[in-house]
């Protein structure tokens, strides 16, 4: 689900790049120098498990053919503001290494991934200024997990439904976007039971990785 | 008691270091067991026959992009369409092109917001020269794959290395 080169009007593959360097950059001047040992192994790992992960098919029945899991929700939990920087360093080597999306497009794959992140990064912060824990913190777990996934495939719609040439079959174009947006529901639905198991082991072994206290411990 | 949170501790550290190695066991195990395939990329190529042309456009699946749209642009007005159409369930599509048209011809064919953009070149005697993108066969693009994963673990393990005193 990344939008490859050449099907963006040029205003918008401009503007989505600039937004997302700009987003990048902030990003990158958030990082305290104290939290770099322990921030660049975690944005390494997650990016390789990222670049792998959206790289390996999900068959589904016919006429879906397949589909990939996103991390949305893991990137944006555990790495927060982080998540730009390893989205962009992860879809540009999709698009050298496999022709998955594209350099142009990088912005748009980028903002299109990151925002669902960022939302699981805000919904986890809430999680630990409550103090979340056992089964609240798994239904916030899946929440997020399912919820990246959809509102990815929305902004993914909307963007290739909204930016349309002139001379294309809207209708036709509609048909078969919406298709592909609707067979990401199962990974919706497996991204939120990931996350559960993710949160739940990570919570219990390693709390500081997914940014929640450690008093929450027990 | 404090002894306890000590073996705790340590338990919870021996278990975080293990995470890179356990990472890359998971990777290579699904490696192997996964189809040499990666969803959602496109693999559209082109082949001309005299002045036939036929696209085949493929999933990188190898599944074929059944109704896909093809937007052809003529060397002479290369922002209007000169011909639209409609791939089949194979994926197949075929056009004539005009010998007359002399120069670069742009194809897009997209479905889904997946697609790609093909060229060709049309010389003054009618010969056509199809520019296929990206043919790297599946073991090179696989190996390029995993020294990426390589390197990132090792950025990760590098920068956990112990520090100098």
């Amino acid at each position: 689900m990344h939008i490859p080169d050449g099907l963006l009007p040029n205003a918008i593959m401009i503007g989505t790049n600039v937004a997302a360097v700009g987003v990048t950059a902030f990003a990158l001047a958030r990082i305290d120098k104290n939290e770099q040992r322990t921030l660049v192994p975690k944005a390494s790992l997650l990016t390789a498990a990222f670049f792998i992960i959206s790289a390996l098919r999900i068959p589904m029945p016919p006429p879906l053919n397949s589909v990939h899991l996103l991390l949305v929700a893991l990137m944006g939990a555990t790495l927060g503001w982080l998540t730009f920087p390893a989205l962009i360093v992860g879809l540009m080597l999709q698009a050298l290494v496999f022709g998955h999306g594209g350099l142009s497009t990088l912005g748009a794959n980028t903002l299109m991934l990151g925002i669902p992140a960022l939302g699981v990064h805000f919904l986890f912060q809430w999680a630990r200024s409550r103090q979340l824990s056992g089964r609240p913190l798994g239904v916030l777990s899946f929440v997020g997990g399912f919820l990246g996934v959809v509102i990815a495939v929305l902004l993914f719609y909307g963007t290739v439904i909204g930016t349309l040439p002139a001379e294309i079959n809207v209708e036709l174009e509609r048909q078969a976007t919406g298709l592909l947006a609707l067979s990401h529901l199962p990974i919706a639905l497996i991204e939120g039971i990931f996350m559960v198991l993710i949160v739940a082991y990570l919570h219990r072994v390693q709390p500081a990785l997914l940014n929640l206290h450690p008093k929450q411990v027990k | 008691m404090k002894r306890t949170i000590n073996k705790h501790a340590v338990r919870r550290r021996d278990m975080v270091r293990h995470v890179p190695t356990t990472f890359a066991v998971i990777t290579l195990f699904w490696l192997l067991i996964t189809p040499l395939a990666h969803a959602h990329g496109t693999e559209i190529t082109a082949q001309p026959d005299g002045r036939t042309i036929t696209i085949n456009a493929l999933f990188d699946t190898g599944e074929p992009m059944a109704e896909a749209q093809v937007l052809i642009y003529a060397p002479d007005d290369p922002q209007a369409t000169w011909q639209k159409g409609v791939t089949d369930d194979a994926g197949l599509y075929s056009f004539e092109i005009d010998p007359a048209l002399a120069g670069d011809w742009s194809i897009n064919i997209r479905t889904a917001g997946h697609g790609q953009w093909l060229y060709l070149t049309v010389a003054a005697d009618g010969t056509v020269d199809v520019n296929n993108p990206d043919d790297r066969p599946a073991w090179v693009k696989w190996s390029m794959a995993a020294v990426v994963v390589a390197g990132l673990i090792g950025i990760g393990a590098w920068s956990r290395r112990p520090q100098e005193q």
